[in-house]
């Protein structure tokens, strides 16, 4: 409860910093254009700050029951685990691996690899289940797009292609 | 009479009826995938279909057009992804009866129940067109102003949790939908001098990284297949049964969307969340809804297809397309000589009868092809996630991509599924964001067009009965959830009261 109350805080202020970004850069802009979004910001900013006193009260209460008179710590189930948050960073880069390699090789040799790499990495250790799910998948999402509904789909920079 | 014997007998012509089925059955497929939709392969299809028989090309278009507003559920259920912007509000229900193990279940609501809705759209617009569209041009910018503000109020007010919570998330989408160009005066606003952003965030994008890819990240925790049952259960008669059992919610939700449809511009998405909503906040257990409930995939389904019929009355009346698949249907439409407007009837009653029966036979005809392979769709649920995964990224992606062919939407896609992850985690509701990046255009150019047009006056937001009808939805729509929960509250008091006793 205490490291969700945290990342509750942590949120609120980036939410927060997200208005205030938006309301200093009406400046200088027609009236017209931005009488609306302040509004709104103006209001959404308030209602945050609400919700970031609420949760700063939380966490005070929340700090003065561990710290009572018995002293002890209730066992609590963390917010997001270690393990958990590198698995996330990890597939995060595994998205930005699949942009990269489209960027460079093109749609369907980038989509195979690293969708059989993610698999390999999610814990799928049989090569041919690997290789003949992503396979006929990918194949048939780019017949489906590019052949089908005539979707362009990039070819890569290193076969000639260009975005 | 003779002519609609004619047209009949057109209609079932072998050729017809071959193009017509295949028109469905690429619609479905065009609806499955996130980011294609009705008005891209419509679009594909007006080239194709240019050198065929008028009657053919009209069966051709009528059939993809039906059949991927329905497709979308299918992914919406099966991979918590809408296939189109139609189907989100299908995402809140189907997905968790789908990890109940009752996909089987969960298709068969979804197409009877789009079905239900498209027959009832399509009814209205037959019987009643020539009537209704005399309301869709008493709309003026204050009324599509607090249209959109209903549609906020709607679902800010239904929503589970804190309000304040949904209030903020509702802002947040709101401001969204401000970046970019400024429609009425042109300026560039909050584009952080990229051009990227001068077009602002299509809601789609939103859509995809606040579905497929929040999704994603929370399989990661999780192993096993889709189904935590390990097993489908259920028959999809079941799932028939069910939605003939809620026919109520059926038919509401069916008003609601053709209602949205025949108010141009509002959209599909936002009917079919509004419906959801108005389900929500009128059924006896509303706590129950977000966890695989029977009426939600009701509501949001038949919803989005009755605003087929709707979206239609507006566009052969008028000439002013309801929505951006109606939009590409009039191309279609004029491409094969139907002039729309008032003497529609007169010049052009043989192909407008086609019209009319094409509609009406297109949503049976998915409901079949729908049923014919819910068996093998639902099997996906049975895929193990490790496998899934990878495949439901691909797929974000490509969909991401083939809205604007821009590389940096699947990036966004990222970024958003990283938020909106976040914001589950946090308990933060994303239907209120969603809808505020939704209606966000649609507010702020009706505000600004009404307040040109009474010189600045905030008079007109009350001074027609349109608004006063609104306004008083808008003071329902903020109370009467209140009540009703308060109603459910009692009775489940009452029937907690009661159990001790008989024991």
């Amino acid at each position: 409860m205490k490291s969700k109350n945290l990342a509750e805080i942590i949120f609120c202020c980036i939410i927060l910093t997200f208005l205030a970004v938006l309301i200093v850069m009406s400046r200088g802009l027609p009236a017209s254009s931005v009488r609306l979004p302040l509004l709104i910001g103006g209001i959404t900013l308030t209602l945050t700050v609400v919700q970031l006193v609420i949760n700063i009260r939380e966490r005070a209460a929340i700090i003065k029951i561990e710290n009572g008179p018995d002293g002890s710590e209730a066992e609590q189930k963390p917010f997001l685990t270690r393990d958990h948050l590198i698995r996330l960073g990890i597939t995060c880069l595994f998205m930005v691996l699949t942009l990269v390699l489209w960027y460079l090789l093109g749609f369907l040799l980038a989509a195979l690899i690293s969708s059989m790499l993610l698999a390999f990495y999610l814990g799928e250790h049989r090569w041919y289940v690997v290789v003949l799910s992503c396979g006929i998948s990918v194949l048939a999402l780019y017949f489906l797009f590019s052949e089908l509904l005539s979707v362009p789909l990039p070819k890569g920079i290193l076969f000639g292609g260009y975005w | 009479m003779d002519m609609v014997i004619s047209a009949i007998s057109d209609v079932f012509l072998p050729l017809n009826i071959l193009w017509f089925l295949g028109g469905t059955a690429l619609g479905i497929v065009a609806g499955v995938l996130p980011g294609v939709g009705a008005s891209l392969t419509m679009a594909l299809l007006i080239p194709i279909t240019f050198y065929l028989d008028k009657t053919t090309g009209l069966m051709t278009l009528v059939s993809a057009w039906a059949g991927a507003v329905y497709g979308g559920s299918i992914s919406s259920i099966l991979i918590n992804t809408p296939g189109t912007g139609a189907n989100v509000a299908t995402c809140f229900d189907g997905f968790p009866m789908a990890r109940n193990g009752k996909a089987k279940v969960a298709l068969g609501i979804s197409a009877t129940s789009s079905m239900i809705g498209g027959l009832f759209g399509i009814t209205v617009l037959i019987l009643f067109s020539p009537y209704i569209s005399k309301i869709s041009v008493m709309f003026g910018a204050a009324e599509y102003f607090l249209l959109a503000i209903f549609g906020l109020t709607v679902t800010s007010s239904t929503i589970k949790g804190s309000t304040l919570k949904g209030l903020i998330s509702s802002g947040v989408g709101l401001m969204i939908s401000f970046i970019g160009y400024d429609i009425i005066t042109g300026t560039k606003r909050y584009t952080f001098h990229t051009m990227y952003l001068e077009d602002g965030i299509d809601f789609l994008i939103v859509v995809i990284g606040f579905f497929a890819v929040t999704q994603l990240f929370s399989f990661l925790s999780e192993q096993g297949s889709i189904s935590q049952a390990g097993k489908i259960e259920g028959k999809i008669s079941e799932g028939i049964k069910l939605t003939f059992k809620h026919i109520k919610v059926a038919l509401t939700s069916s008003i609601i969307g053709t209602i949205f449809g025949f108010a141009p511009g509002v959209g599909t998405t936002a009917a079919s969340l509004v419906a959801y909503s108005a389900a929500e906040g009128g059924s006896d257990h509303p706590e129950d809804f977000g966890k695989g409930i029977p009426e939600g995939i009701v509501a949001a389904e038949a919803s989005n297809n009755a605003v087929q019929g709707g979206a239609l009355i507006p566009t052969l009346t008028l000439g002013i397309p309801g929505n951006s698949d109606s939009a590409v249907f009039l191309a279609g439409l004029m491409m094969y000589g139907i002039n729309p407007g008032r003497n529609l009837y007169e010049t052009n009653s043989h192909l407008l009868y086609v019209l009319f029966i094409a509609l009406l036979l297109a949503q049976v005809a998915f409901w079949i092809v729908g049923m014919l392979f819910t068996p093998i769709f639902a099997k996906i649920t049975l895929v193990p996630i490790k496998i899934l995964l990878p495949i439901i990224w691909i797929v974000a992606c490509l969909g991401a991509f083939a809205l604007n062919n821009e590389f940096i939407d699947c990036i966004v896609i990222i970024i958003m599924g990283v938020i909106g992850y976040l914001m589950k985690k946090l308990d933060y509701p994303t239907v209120p964001l969603l809808m505020g990046v939704i209606l966000g255009h649609l507010a702020e150019k009706n505000f600004a067009r009404a307040m040109m047009i009474s010189d600045n006056s905030l008079i007109c937001f009350v001074d027609s009965p349109i608004c006063w009808v609104i306004w008083i939805l808008i003071a329902l729509s903020i109370i009467l959830p209140r009540m009703l929960s308060k109603r459910s509250e009692r009775k489940r008091a009452l029937r907690a009261a009661k159990e001790p006793e008989e024991e």
